[in-house]
């Protein structure tokens, strides 16, 4: 190869950036979740783009050249928010150089603004409770009825910037949120058998789901997920386990399965590896499909005892 | 292309700023073999901005990056009085052990934050495409004043990396100057891994010095081909981070290696075409 065909692949490689269309409104989410809301909310008038796939772990994401782009252009960016995206979004937006997205703007939305946290530290944060996020735990989108509330945030706002279509997604919202409230319905009656059954969780990914549903939480294996947890934190919880018959642990798809293995071998209790976002897994392909393949997983894995 | 520019402009300038020092600094380490030298003081300094955070320092403070320094004056005290152990065990073995400790430590401290996990992926592959201008700036104008220092106290450490034996003979206060070194280093290093990572700045250090030093020996022309090699990567790593969408920093990373075999295989074909002819000399030779 010559030095000058090098420097045309080169250049040619710098030019073919990728492509964006045009629409009334860009929205970037961080989640699947809140992209699928975006979705569906905005319809033909808003563009949706989603930074972390379903089946990645949003705590944790690096930063690539196109979510630059994608942010640079954005009218507005949906969060998580309760600094679950703090290691990176806040670089990100702030690497895209886009100003109206930055929060504090009417172009930043951190859709935790429509919810109650629960989990939030009082006084002295006990460790064994695991998650030590200040404002509280950051996966409340796996209850449905936080799910709805952020829906008619997201309408709100999407209204604001763009006040001609504000009835459009005030009705898309309201067709939303009545296919969650089915769900609802359908998701309660499943798990009605086995209120109070005392369940363990890989990290505190799924409390939201518990409490809503009516199941116990009774510790996690890795309070924090990345740093092994040490051995008497382990040993606790497999004799709370023992103790208490935990019949199954409900592991996040993205995180190692090591530590719930062992667990699971030293309890009996049964590995439940479940997806938190739509499209974590096949057939969650929104996010009432993504609640449906948790409920049933549960239900048939508690309901095989 | 206006697009590319804009966000890659930033992230190539820094990647320009950081291989002055490090293409320069790498062939040192190279020479005194201890290539992980740089692994070893980045996690110090990174186990110092850990420990200056659990104690409430905030990021735009001072607190941290003065911490940070203190623990790479710690590392370039150790390395620069183990210089001696070269006799009983490689001083390799004293900057393995070093980085292994301070990264555990690392683990420990962090075992109590939230957001332990994500720091400790950010420490190794920084974030160098979400580079600000102002972030490069002061980074230029620190290595400038580095770069000059480096200057003028260039025929010592050359001496002192080079033929350290004749050094400790003849030279006064050879561990002081060691110390000097390693400290001037680690403060490369520290500013460097605070944007790229401990992964590229490992790269932009050692690459460039092995290329090198498969062709030449001469320190200023390896310097030159080296600023080469550096720039090369860049600009293939971060216009292929562009075109297929993949994270910066471990595509330049890429890129030093595919450098690396092509310069491996471009001087495998240059002591072949060599000693072919001789070769052939030797095996005529008796027939004619």
């Amino acid at each position: 190869m010559t030095h000058r065909s090098i420097a045309i692949l080169v250049l040619s490689l710098a030019l073919s950036g990728p492509a964006v269309a045009r629409a009334d409104l860009r929205v970037v989410t961080t989640t699947t979740d809140l992209g699928d809301f975006a979705r569906r909310i905005g319809g033909a008038n808003v563009q949706v783009d989603t930074i972390c796939q379903g089946n990645q772990d949003p705590h944790t994401v690096q930063a690539r050249p196109s979510y630059m782009v994608k942010v640079s252009r954005a009218d507005l960016v949906i969060a998580v928010g309760l600094e679950l995206e703090v290691a990176w979004l806040p670089a990100l937006i702030q690497g895209a150089r886009n100003p109206s997205v930055n929060p504090g703007r009417p172009g930043y939305l951190e859709a935790a603004d429509a919810v109650t946290p629960i989990d939030v530290p009082t006084g002295r944060v006990d460790r064994s409770q695991g998650d030590l996020h200040p404002f509280g735990n950051p996966h409340y989108w796996l209850d449905p009825e936080n799910a709805k509330r952020v829906v008619r945030l997201i309408a709100a706002r999407m209204a604001e910037l763009d006040p001609d279509n504000t009835a459009r997604y005030a009705a898309n919202a309201r067709r939303v949120n009545s296919s969650i409230h089915r769900g609802i319905q359908r998701w309660r009656a499943a798990l009605a058998p086995f209120r109070g059954t005392k369940v363990a969780s890989y990290h505190a990914t799924f409390n939201y789901f518990l409490r809503r549903f009516g199941l116990v939480g009774v510790g996690y294996l890795e309070p924090r997920p990345g740093i092994p947890p040490s051995p008497s934190h382990l040993a606790g919880l497999i004799r709370r386990m023992r103790a208490d018959h935990v019949p199954v642990i409900l592991h996040e798809r993205y995180y190692d399965r090591t530590t719930s293995d062992m667990v699971a071998r030293r309890t009996s209790a049964r590995l439940l590896v479940l997806p938190t976002s739509v499209g974590g897994t096949d057939g969650t392909g929104s996010y009432e499909r993504l609640i449906d393949h948790i409920v049933n997983t549960v239900v048939s894995a508690l309901g095989n005892r | 292309m206006n697009e590319a520019i804009q966000f890659l402009a930033p992230p190539f300038v820094m990647c320009l700023v950081i291989a002055s020092l490090t293409v320069y600094l790498g062939m040192h380490v190279l020479a005194r073999e201890v290539i992980f030298v740089d692994l070893s003081l980045a996690q110090l300094a990174a186990l110092g901005a850990t420990v200056a955070a659990i104690f409430g320092a905030e990021d735009e403070g001072y607190a941290a990056p003065l911490t940070a320094f203190g623990f790479t004056v710690g590392g370039a005290v150790i390395f620069a009085f183990t210089r001696r152990v070269r006799r009983h065990v490689s001083q390799e073995a004293i900057v393995g052990i070093t980085y292994a400790v301070a990264s555990a430590v690392t683990v420990l401290a962090l075992a109590n934050s939230p957001h332990g996990a994500e720091h400790l992926k950010d420490i190794l592959v920084g974030s160098l495409l979400l580079t600000e201008w102002s972030r490069v700036w002061q980074t230029a104008l620190a290595f400038t004043a580095l770069g000059v220092l480096q200057l003028v106290l260039a025929r010592r450490f050359i001496r002192l990396s080079w033929q350290p034996d004749e050094a400790e003979r003849t030279g006064k206060l050879v561990d002081l100057w060691d110390f000097v070194f390693y400290l001037l280093f680690g403060i490369v290093i520290t500013l460097s891994v605070r944007v790229a990572g401990i992964l590229l700045v490992f790269s932009f250090l050692i690459v460039p010095a092995v290329i090198t030093r498969l062709f030449s020996d001469s320190i200023l022309k390896r310097l030159i081909a080296g600023w080469a090699v550096a720039v090369l990567a860049s600009c293939v790593g971060l216009a292929g981070s562009w075109h297929w969408d993949l994270p910066t920093g471990a595509t330049i990373v890429t890129a030093f290696g595919l450098l690396l075999i092509v310069a491996g295989v471009v001087r495998g074909f240059i002591g072949l075409t060599r000693r072919a002819p001789s070769a052939s000399a030797a095996t005529a030779a008796p027939e004619t």
